[in-house]
């Protein structure tokens, strides 16, 4: 077995049953932890089960991720059609003006509009998840050249048929990146989702924060940095699998 | 036969409609009776007299009606109003609040509602549509720059200073400057750091191979993980580690605070710098190399002759990423005690006032999206005309 | 002066270059030609050191080449490469100063040497020295190569394939503007190539090249009437009569014009600049084709003494002509030029 195969059967398999050891019982962090913090009254993060954080966290992450892609993807393809073309330079703008807003910002500009908790924690991924889908599925679908809209034209493919079979396959890949980028930063702004009340793998980090309690940031921080890792690592496979040319 | 009048511009139309919201069904402004008393919605006719109500629907209706009529090209004149309108929003913002705060209670408040949010938006958009279809030539910016400077003049003259964010501003001033003297050295500190080592990397990568796929994997890792939990993961080592050694205590490290802040956010800042110089240095055709090889320059001019001025703007582009990155999750590194304008916006979350939020939230956007603009200007200024 | 002495090169274990001797005299114009693969660029490379000899020696000058630093050696060498690589950052005139400022000349020098090389290859400075390399046309850029690789008045040019990205008619531009640089100038060049037209058009020696080793080295006229084997024969093709025409000019086989000789169609007496007579000034070409006076008869194109004789005969043919005038670099009638001479030559 060669280096690389067995780094990807690492991946494949040690890292999710890691995380899945690390969520379903408390013992493993006592024997972790125990030796670094021999005094720590409270060692593991007991007000809710660590598997039911990480289902708060994944269901924040996606509805809004769901909701960004359809609403992104569908955004992109409107406003490089013929019908929706004058949008391009708005769209555009309010795009590359909107990346720049940092997604902590976002998200606490939102509470004083919808309020706190689940809500505004939703609202805010989805909002900012959609400017790298906009953003990946307009350029991968501009970067599809004249050329082979004239001969996907020429072979007397209707526009419907032009978009599914010829552009969509062609930008595939730059927009499952898109994707790929908008659920990483979705992760990472729904762990800060903690301080508004919208639960989560951040809820430990915070608690651990508040009562000084280094075991409690450690899990927190343990388990969002590798769920993080995971999806993105996942989704990195799904790309590869659903796009033929992804592959070397 | 009556036809129905042909739409002619969409943006305009929906950027107008967008607009018009503000008559119904949002809020213009927001009265609270105390600081964080639950907020009572204005409707613009009760929040401002009817000569500006009255101007706002003049004004979104001649769009409208331009999205159906008239030629196809936009004109100078058309611009004056849409690039005077925002700064003339926010005066009548100031004005009605001034106004409506004369007749309150001592701690009233008053802040913006959705619907002059949702206005500059419409603003914006409108702007964006109308310039994309004015003629070329430089006149056609002033009115924009116009627009710009009396903004500026809007904000800078106390017009706004009964808006309850900036009364919150006026009472915690020196507090504001020194947390945000303190994010920008924050920022600051780590995108240097990380220049510092980011580069060299970058450089190294590139020339050699075997090393890049290796690097690339780690910064990604390292990206990937949330800021909050680079954060976390930092602090209990560095507090065990600073116990171990108490030099590193003396020196001023600490287990919480800006030690881990600047570590994660050096750290955090890496991956675009480093792909970025990579990818400035492979973008330097092989050929320029020969040739400059081939004049008989040296490893270190064909260096700085050649390939630097040949990848800076790619490079810089990288610093713009990491820079505008790093503003925001600065804010963050308030959560572990690092300071930062993020202190407002987590007391302000703590203690449910809305204002102080916005005193975190509104100046750290302000800044990512003045850091990129700066760094949109010096990566024109450092393109040479021939590579643009 | 050049001389590689038994220069071997294996990348790794595969041979590039063997058992490679060839001199290259002062100021002689040796084209190496070959298939693709053969190790024509190796070898270039190997002068200027961009690639290191396996065995062998080369000395340029008299001196060993390792007695130098590789940059220090490439300075005093011209380097032109097909891909041209002109540095896209910087104005022509930049590009065209990169080695004085290697030299460290000061700034009047290195400028007004720029602006020298500029009139040189006929580009008004003033209307391209602030140019960037992506506003000029692909001719335009190699001749600002060219230039660039003059600079620093090397006396030795290495050049690879220099016209091998250009169209045919800027390729024969830039060869006659070459050869009356070269003429002027004198320097010893290697000039790489895989066309067999280029070579003997340039070349006062050919080198060929085959599988690493050097098959023949002889000048053109040699080359082409004696190939020493099969491989030189198909390589220097079937044309080799009319390829030879190429290597002659106009005024070797015409006859020169004497004062009572009118017998020139359309031409009153030869003292009588011929641009006069036919309103083809201006035409950089070789041959112009001019306007009749009213009422005469087509008097077909004049010719340039300066120009080839393949070229010519092809005019005579495509003309119907037994004969047509020539005219010298001012656009004097000199003499004409006689369809029944060229079968002598
Ligand atoms: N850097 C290199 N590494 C390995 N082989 C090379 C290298 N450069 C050239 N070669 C090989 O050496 C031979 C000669 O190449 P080259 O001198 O470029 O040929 P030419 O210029 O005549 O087309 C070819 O077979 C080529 O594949
Ligand atoms: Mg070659």
């Amino acid at each position: 077995m060669s280096v690389k195969q067995a780094q990807s059967l690492g991946k494949l398999i040690l890292l999710p049953a890691l995380f899945g050891l690390l969520i379903s019982s408390t013992s493993v962090w006592e024997i972790l932890l125990r030796p670094a913090f021999p005094h720590l009254e409270n060692l593991v993060y007991s007000r809710a089960p660590l598997w039911e954080l990480v289902v708060q966290h994944a269901n924040m992450v996606a509805v809004s991720s769901t909701l960004a892609t359809l609403v992104g993807t569908g955004l992109g393809v409107f406003v490089t059609r013929s019908r929706g073309r004058e949008f391009l330079p708005v769209v555009n703008s309010l795009v590359s003006m909107g990346q720049t807003f940092p997604p902590v910002a976002v998200l606490a500009v939102s509470v004083p509009m919808v309020g706190f908790g689940y809500k505004p924690t939703i609202i805010a991924l989805f909002l900012y998840g959609l400017l790298p889908i906009v953003r990946n599925t307009i350029s991968g679908l501009e970067s599809v050249g004249p050329e082979i809209h004239e001969a996907a034209q020429g072979m007397g493919l209707t526009a419907v048929q032009t978009l599914f079979r010829v552009e969509v396959p062609l930008a595939l890949h730059v927009i499952m990146a898109g994707i790929r980028t908008s659920v990483v930063i979705n992760i990472g702004t729904a762990t800060i989702g903690a301080t508004i009340g919208a639960g989560g793998l951040g809820v430990p980090i915070i608690a651990g924060l508040n009562s000084d309690n280094p075991a409690f940031i450690l899990q927190g921080a343990v388990l969002s940095g590798l769920f993080a890792i995971l999806v993105d690592a996942g989704m990195n496979r799904a790309e590869r699998g659903a796009v033929p040319s992804a592959q070397e | 036969m009556p036809v129905l009048p042909r739409l002619r511009s969409k943006v305009l139309f929906l950027g107008s409609i967008l607009g018009l919201t503000v008559l119904w069904p949002f809020a213009f402004l927001i009265f609270r009776a105390n600081r964080i008393a639950p907020g009572e919605g204005l409707s613009l006719f009760q929040a401002v007299p009817w000569p500006a109500w009255l101007g706002l629907i003049l004004f979104w209706g001649y769009f409208l009606l331009r999205s159906f009529a008239g030629s196809e090209r936009i004109r100078t004149l058309e611009l004056v109003p849409a690039a005077l309108a925002p700064s003339c929003l926010l005066f009548i913002v100031g004005e009605s609040a001034t106004e409506i705060l004369s007749q309150a209670q001592p701690y009233a408040r008053v802040s913006m509602g959705p619907g002059v949010w949702i206005s500059l938006i419409a603003f914006f958009i409108l702007l964006v549509a109308l310039y994309s279809r004015t003629g070329s030539g430089r006149g056609v910016y002033i009115p924009l720059g116009v627009g710009a400077a009396l903004a500026l003049w809007v904000l800078a003259s106390g017009q706004l200073k009964d808006l309850s964010l900036v009364t919150e501003l006026i009472q915690r001033r020196e507090r504001f400057v020194s947390e945000l003297v303190n994010h920008l050295w924050i920022t600051g500190l780590s995108v240097g750091l990380s220049t510092l080592a980011g580069v060299p990397l970058g450089f190294i990568v590139f020339r050699r191979a075997w090393l890049r796929d290796k690097t690339f994997y780690i910064l990604n890792i390292v990206q990937t993980i949330p800021s909050l939990a680079l954060f976390g993961l930092l602090i209990a080592p560095l507090a065990m580690l600073i116990t171990a050694v108490p030099l590193l205590k003396e020196l001023g490290l600490r287990g919480i605070g800006w030690t881990p802040a600047i570590i994660a956010l050096t750290l955090y800042a890496m991956l675009p710098i480093v792909r970025n110089t990579y990818a400035g240095f492979a973008a330097v055709e092989p050929e320029l190399a020969e040739a400059g090889r081939g004049m008989g320059m040296n490893r270190v001019q064909l260096l700085f002759l050649v390939e630097l001025p040949r990848a800076l703007p790619i490079l810089l582009s990288g610093l713009r990423i990491a820079c505008v990155q790093n503003v925001g999750n600065t804010a963050v590194a308030a959560l572990i005690g690092a300071g930062g304008l993020g202190v407002f916006i987590f007391q302000g979350l703590g203690q449910s006032a809305l204002d102080l939020i916005m005193l975190g939230a509104v100046p750290t956007i302000l800044l990512a999206v003045g850091v990129d603009a700066l760094f949109q200007l010096l990566i024109r200024l450092a393109t040479p005309r021939g590579l643009r | 002066m050049i001389e590689l002495q038994q220069v071997n090169k294996f990348f790794g274990d595969t041979p590039a270059v063997l058992d490679f001797s060839l001199v290259v005299e002062e100021g002689e114009l040796c084209c190496l030609i070959g298939p693709s693969g053969c190790g024509k660029t190796t070898t270039l490379k190997m002068i200027n050191r961009m690639i290191e000899t396996t065995s062998g020696s080369i000395r340029v000058g008299g001196r060993g080449i390792t007695e130098l630093k590789p940059h220090e050696l490439r300075r005093s060498m011209g380097y032109v490469i097909q891909s041209i690589g002109l540095f896209p950052h910087m104005t022509v005139m930049e590009n065209i100063c990169v080695v004085p400022r290697l030299f460290k000349w000061e700034r009047g020098r290195a400028k007004s040497r720029a602006m020298e090389l500029l009139e040189l290859f006929d580009m008004p400075p003033d209307r391209f020295k602030d140019k960037y390399p992506r506003e000029l046309s692909g001719g335009q850029a190699q001749r600002i190569g060219v230039a660039r690789a003059l600079a620093g008045d090397p006396d030795i040019l290495l050049m690879d394939e220099p016209f091998g990205a250009l169209d045919p008619i800027s390729r024969a531009n830039l060869q006659r503007q070459f050869l009356r640089i070269q003429s002027e100038l004198h320097k010893t060049v290697v000039f790489v190539t895989h066309d067999v037209d280029e070579a003997v058009r340039l070349a006062s020696r050919i080198g060929l090249m085959q599988d690493g080793r050097i098959v023949q080295a002889d000048s053109p006229e040699r080359m082409l009437s004696l190939p020493r084997n099969d491989f030189v024969e198909r390589f220097i093709g079937s044309e080799r009569s009319l390829k030879r025409l190429s290597r002659l000019r106009v005024q070797d086989a015409m006859r020169a014009a004497s004062g009572s000789d009118s017998s020139f169609r359309g031409v009153e007496g030869s003292d009588v600049p011929a641009s006069d007579c036919f309103s083809a000034s201006g035409n950089p070409n070789a041959i112009s084709s001019p306007h009749g006076k009213s009422g005469e008869e087509d008097p077909g194109p004049v010719l340039d003494s300066g120009s080839d004789l393949r070229l010519a005969l092809a005019l005579l043919l495509q003309h119907g002509r037994q004969r047509l005038p020539v005219r010298d670099e001012n656009g004097r009638i000199q003499g004409e030029l006689r369809l029944l001479d060229l079968l002598g030559v």
